[in-house]
Protein backbone atom coordinates (compact mmCIF):
# COMPACT_ATOMS: atom_id res chain seq x y z
CA UNK A 1 0.00 0.00 0.00
CA UNK A 2 1.35 3.42 -0.92
CA UNK A 3 0.13 6.82 0.22
CA UNK A 4 1.16 9.79 -1.91
CA UNK A 5 1.00 13.44 -0.92
CA UNK A 6 1.78 16.76 -2.51
CA UNK A 7 3.11 19.11 0.16
CA UNK A 8 3.40 22.89 -0.33
CA UNK A 9 6.93 24.01 0.61
CA UNK A 10 5.93 25.67 3.85
CA UNK A 11 8.01 24.58 6.86
CA UNK A 12 4.87 24.34 8.97
CA UNK A 13 4.00 21.17 7.03
CA UNK A 14 7.17 19.31 8.00
CA UNK A 15 5.48 18.39 11.28
CA UNK A 16 2.41 17.15 9.45
CA UNK A 17 4.45 14.80 7.26
CA UNK A 18 6.43 13.39 10.18
CA UNK A 19 3.26 12.68 12.17
CA UNK A 20 1.80 10.90 9.17
CA UNK A 21 4.99 8.90 8.64
CA UNK A 22 4.97 7.92 12.32
CA UNK A 23 1.40 6.62 11.94
CA UNK A 24 2.46 4.68 8.85
CA UNK A 25 5.41 3.20 10.76
CA UNK A 26 3.02 2.15 13.52
CA UNK A 27 0.82 0.47 10.94
CA UNK A 28 3.90 -1.37 9.59
CA UNK A 29 4.36 -2.62 13.19
CA UNK A 30 7.75 -1.03 13.69
CA UNK A 31 9.07 -0.72 17.24
CA UNK A 32 8.56 2.47 19.27
CA UNK A 33 12.23 3.38 18.85
CA UNK A 34 11.99 2.84 15.08
CA UNK A 35 8.88 5.05 14.97
CA UNK A 36 10.81 7.79 16.78
CA UNK A 37 13.69 7.30 14.33
CA UNK A 38 11.32 7.58 11.35
CA UNK A 39 9.91 10.80 12.83
CA UNK A 40 13.37 12.38 12.82
CA UNK A 41 14.48 10.92 9.47
CA UNK A 42 11.33 12.13 7.67
CA UNK A 43 11.66 15.60 9.21
CA UNK A 44 15.21 15.80 7.94
CA UNK A 45 14.54 14.74 4.36
CA UNK A 46 11.36 16.79 4.01
CA UNK A 47 13.03 19.93 5.41
CA UNK A 48 15.96 19.37 3.02
CA UNK A 49 13.57 18.89 0.11
CA UNK A 50 11.73 22.13 0.93
CA UNK A 51 15.04 23.99 1.02
CA UNK A 52 16.13 22.42 -2.28
CA UNK A 53 12.79 23.29 -3.86
CA UNK A 54 13.17 26.93 -2.79
CA UNK A 55 16.79 27.08 -4.01
CA UNK A 56 15.64 25.72 -7.37
CA UNK A 57 12.97 28.43 -7.49
CA UNK A 58 10.30 25.80 -8.08
CA UNK A 59 6.75 26.73 -7.12
CA UNK A 60 5.31 23.23 -7.29
CA UNK A 61 4.85 21.14 -4.13
CA UNK A 62 7.20 18.43 -2.92
CA UNK A 63 5.89 14.92 -3.48
CA UNK A 64 6.04 12.42 -0.64
CA UNK A 65 5.25 8.73 -1.13
CA UNK A 66 4.93 6.41 1.85
CA UNK A 67 4.90 2.67 1.18
CA UNK A 68 3.69 0.48 4.03
CA UNK A 69 3.94 -3.31 4.44
CA UNK A 70 6.59 -5.30 6.38
CA UNK A 71 8.67 -2.16 6.09
CA UNK A 72 8.14 1.52 5.56
CA UNK A 73 9.53 3.25 2.51
CA UNK A 74 9.46 7.02 2.27
CA UNK A 75 10.34 8.70 -1.01
CA UNK A 76 10.65 12.49 -1.18
CA UNK A 77 10.83 14.09 -4.61
CA UNK A 78 12.00 17.64 -5.17
CA UNK A 79 13.38 19.83 -7.96
CA UNK A 80 16.81 20.26 -6.39
CA UNK A 81 20.14 18.84 -7.51
CA UNK A 82 20.37 16.35 -4.67
CA UNK A 83 23.38 15.74 -2.47
CA UNK A 84 26.31 13.47 -3.10
CA UNK A 85 26.32 11.32 0.03
CA UNK A 86 30.11 10.96 -0.26
CA UNK A 87 30.38 14.40 1.41
CA UNK A 88 29.13 12.79 4.61
CA UNK A 89 32.29 10.70 4.83
CA UNK A 90 34.78 13.50 4.25
CA UNK A 91 37.14 13.69 7.22
CA UNK A 92 37.14 16.72 9.46
CA UNK A 93 33.83 18.19 8.31
CA UNK A 94 31.91 20.07 10.98
CA UNK A 95 28.41 18.85 11.74
CA UNK A 96 26.50 21.57 9.95
CA UNK A 97 23.29 21.83 7.99
CA UNK A 98 22.21 20.34 5.67
CA UNK A 99 24.73 17.51 5.93
CA UNK A 100 24.01 17.13 9.65
CA UNK A 101 20.44 16.13 8.84
CA UNK A 102 21.56 13.58 6.28
CA UNK A 103 24.22 12.23 8.60
CA UNK A 104 21.58 11.64 11.28
CA UNK A 105 19.12 10.18 8.79
CA UNK A 106 21.64 7.72 7.42
CA UNK A 107 22.44 6.55 10.93
CA UNK A 108 18.77 6.04 11.85
CA UNK A 109 17.32 4.19 8.86
CA UNK A 110 18.11 0.82 7.28
CA UNK A 111 18.74 2.28 3.85
CA UNK A 112 19.06 5.79 2.43
CA UNK A 113 19.48 6.58 -1.23
CA UNK A 114 19.56 9.85 -3.13
CA UNK A 115 19.03 9.67 -6.87
CA UNK A 116 18.74 12.16 -9.70
CA UNK A 117 15.38 12.09 -11.44
CA UNK A 118 14.99 11.98 -15.16
CA UNK A 119 14.04 15.44 -16.33
CA UNK A 120 15.60 17.14 -13.30
CA UNK A 121 15.23 17.05 -9.55
CA UNK A 122 16.16 14.42 -7.06
CA UNK A 123 14.55 11.63 -5.10
CA UNK A 124 15.49 10.70 -1.56
CA UNK A 125 14.33 7.26 -0.50
CA UNK A 126 14.61 5.83 2.98
CA UNK A 127 13.64 2.39 4.21
CA UNK A 128 13.07 0.99 7.68
CA UNK A 129 12.11 -2.67 8.06
CA UNK A 130 10.14 -4.28 10.86
CA UNK A 131 12.46 -5.90 13.38
CA UNK A 132 12.05 -9.69 13.59
CA UNK A 133 9.96 -10.49 16.64
CA UNK A 134 11.85 -12.10 19.49
CA UNK B 1 7.46 24.67 20.69
CA UNK B 2 7.51 26.88 23.73
CA UNK B 3 10.57 28.67 25.11
CA UNK B 4 10.68 30.17 28.58
CA UNK B 5 13.69 31.87 30.13
CA UNK B 6 14.23 32.36 33.84
CA UNK B 7 17.15 34.01 35.58
CA UNK B 8 18.62 33.56 39.03
CA UNK B 9 21.88 35.16 40.19
CA UNK B 10 23.01 35.71 36.60
CA UNK B 11 22.30 32.12 35.56
CA UNK B 12 19.81 31.97 32.69
CA UNK B 13 17.81 28.79 32.18
CA UNK B 14 16.04 28.44 28.83
CA UNK B 15 13.35 25.78 29.19
CA UNK B 16 12.24 24.38 25.84
CA UNK B 17 9.12 22.27 25.41
CA UNK B 18 7.25 20.76 22.48
CA UNK B 19 8.67 20.11 19.02
CA UNK B 20 11.89 21.74 17.80
CA UNK B 21 12.14 21.49 14.02
CA UNK B 22 12.84 23.60 10.94
CA UNK B 23 9.69 25.62 11.58
CA UNK B 24 10.20 26.34 15.29
CA UNK B 25 14.01 26.25 15.77
CA UNK B 26 14.44 29.89 14.60
CA UNK B 27 12.53 31.03 17.71
CA UNK B 28 14.99 29.19 19.94
CA UNK B 29 17.91 30.67 17.98
CA UNK B 30 16.43 34.15 18.43
CA UNK B 31 16.15 33.66 22.20
CA UNK B 32 19.75 32.41 22.49
CA UNK B 33 20.93 35.37 20.38
CA UNK B 34 18.99 37.73 22.63
CA UNK B 35 20.66 36.34 25.75
CA UNK B 36 24.05 36.45 24.08
CA UNK B 37 23.63 40.07 23.02
CA UNK B 38 22.58 40.94 26.56
CA UNK B 39 25.84 39.42 27.76
CA UNK B 40 24.37 36.48 29.72
CA UNK B 41 27.40 34.80 31.28
CA UNK B 42 25.77 31.47 32.13
CA UNK B 43 23.10 29.89 29.95
CA UNK B 44 21.58 26.43 30.40
CA UNK B 45 19.21 25.14 27.72
CA UNK B 46 16.89 22.63 29.39
CA UNK B 47 15.58 20.11 26.84
CA UNK B 48 13.86 17.73 29.25
CA UNK B 49 10.38 18.76 28.14
CA UNK B 50 11.18 18.52 24.44
CA UNK B 51 8.96 16.01 22.63
CA UNK B 52 10.84 16.15 19.35
CA UNK B 53 14.10 17.61 18.09
CA UNK B 54 15.92 17.21 14.78
CA UNK B 55 19.09 18.56 13.16
CA UNK B 56 17.76 22.10 12.90
CA UNK B 57 17.35 22.18 16.69
CA UNK B 58 20.76 20.58 17.18
CA UNK B 59 22.32 23.19 14.85
CA UNK B 60 20.88 25.96 17.00
CA UNK B 61 22.52 24.37 20.05
CA UNK B 62 25.83 24.06 18.19
CA UNK B 63 25.59 27.71 17.15
CA UNK B 64 24.91 28.76 20.74
CA UNK B 65 27.84 26.68 21.96
CA UNK B 66 30.27 28.11 19.40
CA UNK B 67 29.28 31.68 20.11
CA UNK B 68 29.58 31.18 23.87
CA UNK B 69 32.98 29.57 23.39
CA UNK B 70 34.21 32.54 21.36
CA UNK B 71 32.97 34.97 23.97
CA UNK B 72 34.15 32.84 26.91
CA UNK B 73 30.66 32.43 28.31
CA UNK B 74 29.19 29.26 29.78
CA UNK B 75 26.70 27.32 27.63
CA UNK B 76 25.23 24.07 28.91
CA UNK B 77 22.64 21.72 27.41
CA UNK B 78 20.57 19.83 29.94
CA UNK B 79 18.77 16.61 28.98
CA UNK B 80 18.04 13.20 30.42
CA UNK B 81 16.08 12.08 27.35
CA UNK B 82 17.48 8.91 25.77
CA UNK B 83 16.01 10.12 22.51
CA UNK B 84 17.84 13.45 22.54
CA UNK B 85 21.06 11.83 23.77
CA UNK B 86 20.91 9.35 20.88
CA UNK B 87 20.73 12.19 18.35
CA UNK B 88 23.52 14.12 20.09
CA UNK B 89 25.65 10.97 19.95
CA UNK B 90 24.94 10.22 16.27
CA UNK B 91 25.62 13.79 15.20
CA UNK B 92 28.90 14.00 17.10
CA UNK B 93 27.57 16.86 19.22
CA UNK B 94 27.80 14.95 22.49
CA UNK B 95 31.57 15.48 22.45
CA UNK B 96 31.31 19.12 21.36
CA UNK B 97 28.62 20.46 23.66
CA UNK B 98 28.67 20.60 27.43
CA UNK B 99 25.84 18.25 28.38
CA UNK B 100 24.52 17.73 31.89
CA UNK B 101 23.96 15.57 33.74
CA UNK B 102 27.08 14.01 32.28
CA UNK B 103 25.73 11.14 30.09
CA UNK B 104 28.51 8.85 31.33
CA UNK B 105 27.72 9.44 35.00
CA UNK B 106 23.97 9.18 34.41
CA UNK B 107 24.38 5.81 32.70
Amino acid sequence: MTVALEIPTDDRFVGLVRHLAAQAARRAELSEEQIDDIRVAVSEVVANAFAAQRRAGAADPVRVEIGIDHEIRVAVLDRGDGVDMAVLDLPGTEPDEPTLGLLITRALVDDLRIERREGGGSEVCLIMAREPSA
Amino acid sequence: MHVETSEKDGHYVVTVSGEVDVHTAPDLRAELNRLSSEGAERVTVDLDQVEFIDSTGLSVLLGGHRKAEEEKRQFVVRTTSERTLKLLRISGLLEKLTVEPSPNEAG
